[in-house]
């Protein structure tokens, strides 16, 4: 074992599950696994089996643009750049030529990088050049996205809704899928501002208004859910567009459902949408070149913005007054608070360590009060060890957080750990939490789905009564050959159980394969 | 004793107009100074462009120059506060919207500004200098005067812009008090609009530049021969009018420039004004002293004789409600001795009649709906499926059109009033006067709706609160009634979107005005708020005695189904 991760927490984790092993839920305080071919038969009742057929997919490899996908190949890139303009103006055209260099002189492609950088850095009101700002969209989108290496990932966004069993993901051809209960409808819903699709949110205290982040605008779906329609009709859509507020990669909902932030990290400005009035309002400071991150705390007191340079802000609701803290480690990579919006858990992109930081609970009613703490303090250390696993083979794990979910109790968090370039398979570590008047963070335990499936994105359902249900969007890699050119099947399958435990994990898998589907339900 | 709006003119309203014209007094040297800048542009000589500018500035003429404009704009100020509303006014027809701008006291406004426009003008050409400083020069070779044709050109722009100004002021809103959706501090407020202030400065002064230079030269003759008649001056060598004249492209920029400065002030001050006026009062909930006994928060919220007391009611009651624990407990108290509820049941009582009275206008309207169409169809009135919307919306609305007033259902045969405009409709050049803006009716009815959506928030906000907060059960008391009404409203409102709301929200999208989305906020509140209760409650909500028909209607709520 290295001798510099002996602070890590791994070491005073239970044995991690032999290879071949599932997780299937908590009991007890134990976390039961079983082997991957006696897993049928134990579900939990009330989800919905989930099959997506192969013509809503696009191909994995190669992907493009969207907007390849909608124009015949032979047509030039000067004629592309102006559809670019009619659809996203003079910044469309600069982008069009960037993703295209191969096609046009060199000298055209560097001017038109230049001029996009030079572009959204007089946009975005900060003195210095940041990076990410001459990155092209779909790169933007893949380093802040929530998922787990978004280009590859099956699924773009993925979103529980807050209120009943009802979810909602983006596939990568920018169609977005509406689970609802144990219906067979699947509403499948498409527009055609839907490209680049970051960020999904269910509107709270409503059970039909989904709001998309999309490339160039924020799309307000209204999904009746007494509708039979498979295809809700487009005249429904509400489109939210800000100039120079593009793309738009993630999006916070107030707990009371009456405001939208959306953030871009080209904006400095954070928008908040009265979304029936369809009117913004910018909540703009200088500083950080952008927003990356929004997270808007359960009890609706507080949002946390991170941007993608060093710093941070939270903001308070009543006055929209904010505190900022400066000199972190590295970028926010991901946050996350507790039920109560007293602690902020969060970790960078370059430290193994998760932070918290906590907030005064005070109420003063005179003067809107933020009253974070001076500085973050370390909570977790999560660096890489070796360990052994039950079945005496080497057991990696450890590293930088890709993203981190607290579940609405407030009992458990759960942490997606980056596969560090390939040397540690991506998992998923389970801590029990306790929020008292410290916080305490205890070791509880390794998720592991099948051998062959990697995880992208984790998220606990927000509402469940008999302790929470963990879901984790995972693809299975064991039938995936380069077909690319063929078509395929996709499926994506809940696999839950039933049995009585604090957590219950269901994993949306999805798997493919050329000729038939393999069903493991 | 001092009413409520009287007392609250005198000692917030009062001194929330100071501030905001205080703070126009304070940035005016810097925009004036901007402007002076900006109007010395030589793009050749960068050096001489900025020493003259600098040199204007530090004059002892400028600041003069700039005390009387302060003097104006102040002025300006005061006559346009009693402009302001917090009910949009919605016009049915442009010849309503000219009629509206005739009925006093908007002349009185126009003059207002049509003079600060030309005494600004006045200023601004004093500070431009050269060729615009002077009504008349002197011909160099003989002593006699004649009219300097570029100044009288900027004046009559000045003018021109006055008037152009009063129609964006009242057409275009530009007095509507909208409370914005988050409670920022002023200064960020100000920060987040100035700049689409400006845009939307720029664009209009191009827009109204546009039609001034062809009415110039259509009609410049008219005022120059009036000048050169009554003050015996000789005529210009160079003409403006002429269509060389009007090329000059240093005339033209600062034209802009002047419509710009001019149009930016204004409404700068009136968005200094409003940022101020909707800022949030606190009002007490109530009060132990009897002289100031009838300045509490219900009785802002039953002002019948200021608007924006009575909204400024209903915001604090709806912030409270969501915000602050302490005056939540003040509501949900009793009196002492007696123990009776008397805070929320004056309050519920004021937010239920409100929303019923709306409700009342809502169903109304859609039985206007519902008794119009089956007339014209056939002789005996049939059900209505709401199956049929979309023939049914054309319906009514062409027979509104017909009709001018929309309340003739019962009487089908037209008056010979009714012919006429019916007649004149079909003529181009009237119907562009007369032709029923689209969603005139349903923005009319909607356009108080604000107060009933804060209602609706604080309703719901108390209810969910009283789950953990209420002590005595005050709240959960009244319940039933709460739910009941919100329940008809949402049903009413739904039933006339189905109805009545023809045209889409993207079609209409174009001509969208600050007002015509508070009929989708008004939908959207009353479903989150019925759903907050839901989430709250749960299925215990079921137990509650209601009617059938609202039993009902709150299933599909707890089965997320609506």
């Amino acid at each position: 074992m290295n001798s510099s991760s002996d602070n890590s927490v791994f070491n005073t984790f239970p044995q991690p599950p032999a290879e071949n092993v599932v997780t299937l839920c908590e009991q007890n305080g134990q976390l039961m696994t079983s082997q991957t071919e006696n897993m049928a038969g134990s579900k939990i009742q009330g989800y919905p089996v989930v099959v997506i057929s192969h013509d809503h997919h696009k191909s994995l490899s190669g992907r493009e643009n969207a907007k390849s996908a909608f124009l015949p190949h032979d047509e030039t890139v000067w004629k592309r750049a102006m559809h670019a303009w009619y659809e996203m103006g003079l910044s469309g055209v600069f982008q069009e030529v960037v993703n295209s260099s191969g096609e046009v002189p060199p000298w055209t492609s560097d001017l038109a990088k230049k001029t996009l950088t030079l572009v959204r850095w007089t946009s975005s009101l900060h003195g210095s050049l940041f990076p990410h700002l001459s990155m092209s969209n779909e790169d933007m989108i893949c380093k802040f996205s929530r998922i787990h290496d978004w280009k590859r990932s099956p699924v773009h966004a993925f979103s529980w809704h807050p209120h009943t069993v009802k979810f909602a993901y983006a596939l990568q051809d920018d169609s977005i899928n509406v689970h609802m209960g144990k219906s067979d409808l699947v509403p499948v819903l498409k527009h055609k501002l839907q490209k680049n699709v970051a960020d999904l949110s269910w509107q709270p205290q409503s059970a039909s208004v989904l709001a998309v982040a999309c490339q160039s605008c924020v799309l307000i779906w209204h999904v009746e859910p007494t509708s039979l329609a498979t295809r809700p009709s487009t005249s429904s859509v509400q489109v939210l567009q800000q100039n120079s507020h593009t793309p738009v990669t993630c999006l916070a909902w107030d707990p009371n459902g009456r405001i939208l932030l959306s953030s871009s990290p080209v904006d400095t400005a954070i928008m908040a949408w009265d979304v029936a009035m369809e009117t913004c309002t910018p909540l703009r400071r200088v500083g950080g070149g952008g927003v990356s991150l929004l997270k808007w705390s359960p009890d609706g007191s507080k949002v946390f913005s991170a941007t993608p340079s060093h710093l941070f802000r939270v903001w308070e609701t009543t006055k929209w007054s904010c505190e900022v803290w400066t000199k972190c480690t590295g970028r926010i990579k991901t946050a996350c608070w507790s039920p109560d919006g007293s602690i902020l858990l969060f970790a960078t992109e370059n430290e193994p360590i998760i932070y918290s930081l906590s907030f005064s609970t005070a109420q003063d009613e005179r003067k809107a009060v933020i009253g974070g703490s001076h500085s973050a303090i370390a909570a977790v250390d999560i660096s890489e060890v070796t360990l052994q696993g039950a079945d005496g083979k080497d057991f990696k794990t450890g590293g930088l957080v890709h993203s981190m979910v607290w579940d609405q109790t407030g009992e458990r968090l759960a942490v997606l750990l980056q596969d560090n370039g390939g040397h540690i398979k991506r998992q998923i570590v389970l801590f029990r939490t306790k929020v008292d008047l410290v916080l305490e963070i205890t070791p509880c335990g390794f998720v592991q789905g099948e051998p062959t499936a990697i995880p992208h994105h984790i998220s606990f359902q927000p509402k469940y009564d008999n302790g929470a249900v963990l879901s984790v969007v995972s693809m299975n890699l064991h039938q995936l050959v380069d077909y690319h050119w063929q078509s395929y099947h996709i499926t994506l399958y809940s696999q839950s159980y039933n049995s009585i435990g604090l957590l219950q994990i269901i994993f949306f898998q999805f798997s493919k394969s050329v000729n038939t589907y393999v069903c493991y339900l | 004793m001092e009413t409520i709006e009287s007392w609250f003119k005198r000692e917030v309203q009062s001194w929330r107009t100071g501030a905001s014209i205080c703070w126009t007094v304070i940035s005016l040297p810097v925009l004036f100074t901007v402007y002076t800048i900006l109007s010395h542009f030589y793009i050749f000589y960068p050096f001489t462009w900025i020493s003259g500018s600098i040199s204007t500035v530090f004059s002892a003429s400028f600041v003069l120059l700039l005390l009387l404009l302060i003097l104006v704009i102040v002025v300006v100020c005061v006559f346009s506060i009693s402009s302001y509303t917090v009910i949009p006014e919605v016009p049915e027809t442009r010849l309503h919207s000219l009629i509206q701008l005739l009925t006093p006291p908007r002349p009185v406004h126009g003059i207002v500004y049509v003079i600060s426009g030309a005494i600004c003008t006045w200023i601004c050409c004093n500070v431009l200098e050269g060729r615009y400083s002077h009504l008349s020069v002197q011909i160099a070779s003989s002593k006699s005067y004649m009219l300097n044709e570029y100044h009288l050109f900027l004046v009559l722009y000045g003018i021109y812009s006055g008037f152009m100004y009063l129609i964006f002021h009242y057409v275009h809103f530009n007095n509507y008090l909208q409370f914005s959706i988050l409670q920022q501090s002023k200064f960020f407020q100000v920060r987040g609009q100035v700049v689409d202030v400006l845009l939307t400065s720029v664009q209009c002064t191009l827009w109204q530049t546009a039609y001034f230079y062809p009415g110039f030269w259509l009609l410049g003759q008219v005022p120059k021969d009036w000048i050169v008649h009554n003050l015996s001056l000789l005529r210009s060598e160079q003409s403006v009018d002429t269509f060389y004249g009007l090329l000059d492209i240093g005339l033209c920029y600062q034209t802009v420039l002047l419509g710009i400065f001019l149009h930016f002030m204004w409404s700068y001050s009136a968005l200094l004004y409003r940022v101020y006026s909707t800022e949030h009062h606190t009002f007490p909930i109530e009060s132990a002293f009897d002289n100031t006994a009838n300045r509490c928060l219900i009785d802002a919220m039953t002002c019948q004789k200021d608007n924006l007391v009575k909204y400024l009611g209903f915001l604090d009651l709806s912030w409270l409600s969501k915000n602050s624990i302490e005056r939540r407990a003040q509501v949900f108290s009793l009196s002492q001795p007696g123990g009776h509820p008397h805070n929320w049941n004056k309050l519920s009582t004021s937010c239920l009649t409100e929303i019923d009275a709306l409700n009342q206008k809502v169903q109304e309207e859609n039985w206007k709906v519902f008794v119009n169409v089956p007339v014209r169809q056939t002789e005996k009135p049939t059900p209505v499926t709401v199956g049929d919307t979309t023939t049914l919306s054309h319906r009514t609305t062409s027979d509104n059109t017909v009709n001018g007033t929309g309340d003739s259902q019962t009487n089908p045969s037209t008056t010979p009033k009714e012919g006429i405009l019916s007649y004149l409709k079909k003529k181009p050049f009237f119907s562009f006067f007369l032709m029923d803006s689209p969603d005139a009716k349903s923005r009319q009815l909607f356009q108080g709706a604000q107060l009933q959506i804060w209602a609706i928030e604080a309703l719901s906000n108390f209810a969910t609160a009283s789950y953990t907060e209420d002590k005595f059960g005050v709240v959960q008391r009244s319940l039933p009634s709460t739910l009941t009404s919100l329940l008809n409203l949402q049903e009413n409102v739904e039933k006339y979107f189905k109805l009545a709301v023809t045209s889409s929200r993207r079609q209409t999208k174009d001509s969208m005005t600050k007002d015509a989305g508070l009929k989708y906020l008004l939908q959207t509140t009353l479903k989150s708020s019925l759903y907050k209760i839901v989430n709250t409650f749960g299925k215990h909500l079921m137990s509650l005695k209601l009617q059938p028909d609202a039993t009902r209607k709150l299933k599909q709520f707890i089965e997320y189904k609506e």
